[in-house]
């Protein structure tokens, strides 16, 4: 069921800047449209004690693909829970976040960071960044919902497709959700289920049909009381009305221990159980797995036994719901506790003795090493288990940029490679490996070979690899100078020419560049070029040009090129001296900055003229703007033109550097940029790089 | 001019001498296997595999697709210049018309980097950067960064027209499984182009013409016809256009001219 389910992490930018004005007018209230007999008064009560409290929570995150870490933004809702600015939300929120950005219901915009994430609870904390002594408005969960009722009304707050401050209501549906799978076996569904959706096997939700979506995710549900009841985390991916969120209870447990430790510390016993539904028996309960390496399986412990007591007590999980509630209860045990288990395993009665380890988190850290196109996570005890690893040592290959220096080692190294050694030195961890092909990548202009151990499928393999410097931009390739005649035409074949009352075809003159050979010499718009030299030129279709363009560009430069045109019904002839082609943008040579994580090039010659810019114009325009990026956080837009960064003149790239290495010596909190968008002019602003909260 | 000097334009002489011997003579007498034999061991192994990655250009330059690719390329100087198909730094030139002929009309922008060189007999990539293309003729150069020295070349200073109707021949290597193994294949000039630029008609794409003598007479490049041809089962038409040993010839000046300059 929970594959349906959507995790409100991840929506377009665009649709952070959807029109609200066009989506208000369409919109019709929530109590108007299909809960007109709910309590107003109770609403406004409710409302009024939490949304100036909910938060609009915008997230830098950082995933990969092809071996290589790409930055994108996502958005969130997040409640104010203590006057020092601790705020609530989902961990799928702040999943792979490297940034955090929070807007307040009063809109003041404060930086944020990651104090904790429990990923099987989904919950996470974050804590505003701001001036000492800065005291926030807050909001409580509740202490508990054992009163709450299905049917009760409730009110979801939070930033559904990044429209804040959004309050939504419906009715409890069922306050003690747990997700089974009415169809698959409940064994194949718990594997089925990725890290993420783990929390409904540990803690059952409360169901409802407050509509929310995604940017919903991590907002407070609250009752007619004005209680938060839970943390939204789940909707149906369908739309409609089925939502899921944590109990208030259990959230608030969480979070204190995030606050208080920065993570949630459970027992891992290293077995599965499963109920007794299909099997025939009335007792006990059925071990489904036991991990590989596991304190479980070193004590014996065998899939299919049939667990009858723990620590003495009975145990008796006839149904799939029933599972939960007991995984929790294990899970909570402290770490290096033992379980006495009773079990029947074909008929004999067996003791073992299980002691617990500390659950690690579900998803490795994965890191990017882009001199060696790679990226690589840790081996975790899951991971290895996962794969069949003898051992955690070591780092595993994750994904490879195409043609990176990994992708072309000989032999290439694979995903799922486990890196052991480079250059002989040993990797045990994943900090081992960052630290190590950090250094050794500072002498990869030098083309000098590494060697690499790796394990691939049980087989011990040596691969050469060179380290090289990650291109973000593919250099442009060079072209011989080709001439230019300084026009721009469209074709006139014989059928259109005889329409226009034309004697025949040619490529008719539609533009006319000042300063080309074409303006020297007197040719206009409305010309028809009918030959060039001895040769007559017709164009072949109404689309294309390469039949002139080709002889211009393979003519001489410097030299006579005779042109005929026809002007009326009179044939002309002129003489162009054909100069060297101006450069178009794509032979531009480009700059990636890594900071503002944008790519600028220069001004073209036919920039100012598509841009009808002044003849003195100077700046760089922006190509390509990396969402998440700094410059991206500023609102660049692609095909801007950049004339002024932090209060400095940009002419060129290189005044682009320069003007923003004096904005960093300057230290300044804000990076200003100053561009010409279209007709208009933008001034935009960021936090400045250099003030990256971590 | 110093003794050393002297020393240096005596070897390279000799060297190319060497290299191409007075054959001339020999084609005359010699028999169909004895021309395929000669040709082989002249320039069986000046003939290199290149590899590269493509990128896809999204909006604004940035790479957002990569692909890795491999062709042949012809060492044409002692010192790493090699001549390659302008379409393997530029695939979509290729398919110009087609892409013109379909849908919006427009064309996607793809252009390959991160180029190596694996010289016959050698597993050590070599790095290679773009010297100069010329897209309208179909044609670019590259050069290999560190090259061995004393690389054997097809010497295009020698290099002519060819006239219609020549039987041409060409050398070229097979895949990576048979050890890119050298061979020679056989075509003819079919025809001649004037405009937009002078040019030949051939097939064998990618890879040099020469006549007999084993002089070298052009360069063939790949061309797509946008237009469906149904009396070829409705696919795209492809020729080669040559572009004629006098023009490389004069390109081959240009290019080393800008290879010098390379850093």
């Amino acid at each position: 069921m929970s594959r349906l389910l959507f995790q409100a992490t991840t929506f377009a930018c665009a649709v952070f800047l959807t029109s609200q004005s066009t989506l208000a007018a369409d919109a019709v209230p929530a109590a108007a449209a299909g809960n007109a007999a709910l309590p107003a008064a109770s609403m406004t009560i409710a409302r009024d004690a939490v949304l100036p409290h909910v938060v609009s929570i915008l997230v830098v995150r950082e995933d990969f693909s092809g071996g290589e870490a790409r930055l994108s933004l996502s958005g969130g809702t997040g409640t104010i829970i203590r006057a020092d600015g601790y705020i609530a939300t989902n961990a799928h929120v702040t999943e792979n976040g490297q940034r955090f950005r929070v807007v307040l219901n009063d809109q003041r915009e404060f930086p944020a960071k990651l104090i904790g994430t429990d990923a099987v609870s989904d919950l996470a904390v974050l804590k505003i960044v701001a001036p000492a002594g800065t005291v926030f408005g807050f909001a409580s969960f509740s202490a508990s919902v054992s009163d709450l009722k299905p049917g009760d009304t409730v009110l979801a707050m939070g930033a559904p497709w990044g429209m804040r401050d959004s309050v939504s209501a419906g009715v409890i549906n069922n306050v003690n959700r747990l997700m089974v799978s009415l169809f698959e076996d409940e064994a194949d569904y718990e594997q089925s289920l990725n890290d993420t959706q783990a929390t409904a096997r540990y803690y059952a939700w409360i169901q409802h049909d407050a509509s929310i979506s995604p940017g919903n995710s991590g907002g407070p549900l609250v009752d007619l009381q004005g209680r938060i009841v839970g943390v939204n985390t789940r909707g149906n991916v369908f739309g409609g009305d089925m939502a899921f969120s944590i109990p208030a209870p259990i959230a608030r447990s969480v979070v204190d221990t995030l606050i208080a430790k920065g993570k949630v510390t459970r027992s891992d016993f290293g077995f599965g159980v499963r109920s007794l539904r299909g099997t025939g028996l009335s007792a006990g309960a059925l071990i489904s797995d036991v991990d590989r390496g596991s304190a479980a399986e070193k004590a014996g412990l065998k899939p299919g036994d049939l667990l009858r007591s723990l620590d003495g007590v009975a145990i008796n999980l006839l149904e799939p719901e029933e599972i939960p509630n007991f995984r929790r209860e294990l899970t909570e045990r402290k770490v290096g506790s033992t379980l006495a288990m009773q079990i029947d395993r074909n008929g004999q009665n067996h003791t073992v003795g299980v002691v617990s380890i500390e659950q690690v988190d579900a998803k490795p850290r994965e890191i990017e090493i882009p001199h060696f196109g790679l990226s690589v996570i840790e081996v975790t005890a899951n991971v290895a288990r996962a794969r069949y690893l003898e051992s955690t040592e070591g780092v595993l290959v994750q994904g490879l940029r195409t043609g990176g220096p990994a992708a072309t080692a000989q032999p290439a190294i694979l995903a799922g490679d486990r890196i052991t050694a480079v250059n002989g030195k040993p990797v045990k961890t994943l900090s081992d490996f960052e630290r190590l092909a950090g250094t050794l990548a500072e002498g990869s202009e030098t083309g000098t070979p590494l060697t690499i151990s790796l394990n691939r499928r049980g087989q011990s393999l040596l691969a050469l690899i060179t380290p090289a410097p990650k291109r973000l931009i593919p250099p442009v390739n060079p072209e011989l100078d080709k001439a230019w005649a300084g026009w721009e035409v469209q074709p006139v074949p014989s059928t259109l020419a005889a329409q226009l009352d034309l004697a025949e075809g040619g490529f008719r003159v539609t533009r006319v560049y000042p300063t080309g050979p074409a303006m020297a010499a007197g040719i206009k718009v409305g010309d028809l070029i009918t030959a060039t030299g001895a040769n007559p030129v017709k164009p072949s279709g109404l689309k294309e040009t390469s039949a002139l363009d080709l002889r211009v560009r393979n003519a001489e430069r410097n030299q006579p090129f005779p042109v005929t045109i026809m002007r009326g019904i009179e044939p002309m002839t002129f003489n162009l001296t054909l100069i060297e082609q101006p450069k178009p943008a794509e032979k531009t040579e480009r700059l990636w900055n890594d900071k503002l994580s944008i790519t600028l090039r220069a001004i073209t010659f036919y920039d100012r003229i598509e841009r009808q810019l002044v003849e003195n114009q100077q700046g760089v325009i922006l190509e390509r703007i990396e969402n998440g990026g700094y410059g991206g956080l500023a609102h660049l837009r692609e095909g801007d033109l950049l004339v002024r960064l932090g209060g400095a003149s940009v002419a060129d790239l290189a005044g682009f550097e320069a003007a923003l290495a004096a904005a960093e010596r300057s230290g300044a909190d804000k990076l200003s940029f100053l561009v010409m968008r279209g007709a208009e002019t933008r001034l935009l602003f960021v936090d400045a790089p250099w003030r990256e909260v971590k | 001019m110093t003794l050393k000097k002297l020393r240096s334009i005596l070897s390279a002489t000799i060297f190319a001498a060497a290299l191409l011997p007075t054959i001339t003579i020999a084609a005359a007498k010699e028999t169909e296997a004895q021309t395929y034999q000669r040709l082989l061991a002249n320039y069986g192994r000046t003939v290199v595999t290149v590899s590269y990655i493509l990128s896809f250009d999204a909006a604004g330059g940035a790479s957002d697709q990569r692909a890795q690719g491999e062709t042949e390329a012809t060492l044409v100087s002692a010192d790493g210049l090699l001549l390659v198909p302008s379409a393997v730094l530029n695939p979509t030139d290729m398919f110009q018309k087609v892409y013109r002929s379909q849908g919006d009309g427009q064309v996607p922008s793809m252009r390959s980097s991160e180029i190596k060189v694996r010289l016959p007999g050698s597993d050590q990539p070599l790095e290679a950067t773009v010297v100069t293309q010329d897209r309208d003729l179909g044609v670019a150069w590259l050069k290999i960064k560190s090259p061995p020295k004393n690389l054997p070349f097809v010497n295009l200073a020698t290099a002519v027209d060819p006239s219609v109707g020549q039987r041409a021949y060409v050398v070229g290597v097979i895949a990576e499984e048979f050890d890119y193994a050298p061979f020679v294949d056989e075509t003819r000039i079919q025809g001649r182009i004037d405009v937009p630029y002078k040019a030949f008609i051939s097939d064998q794409p990618g890879k040099m013409l020469f006549a007999r003598d084993g002089t070298p007479i052009g360069f063939a490049v790949l061309r797509i016809d946008g237009t469906s041809n149904m009396s070829a089962g409705g696919n795209y038409r492809m020729f080669a256009t040559v572009v004629g040993g006098a023009r490389l010839k004069d390109l081959d000046a240009r290019v080393r001219a800008l290879s010098a300059k390379l850093p």
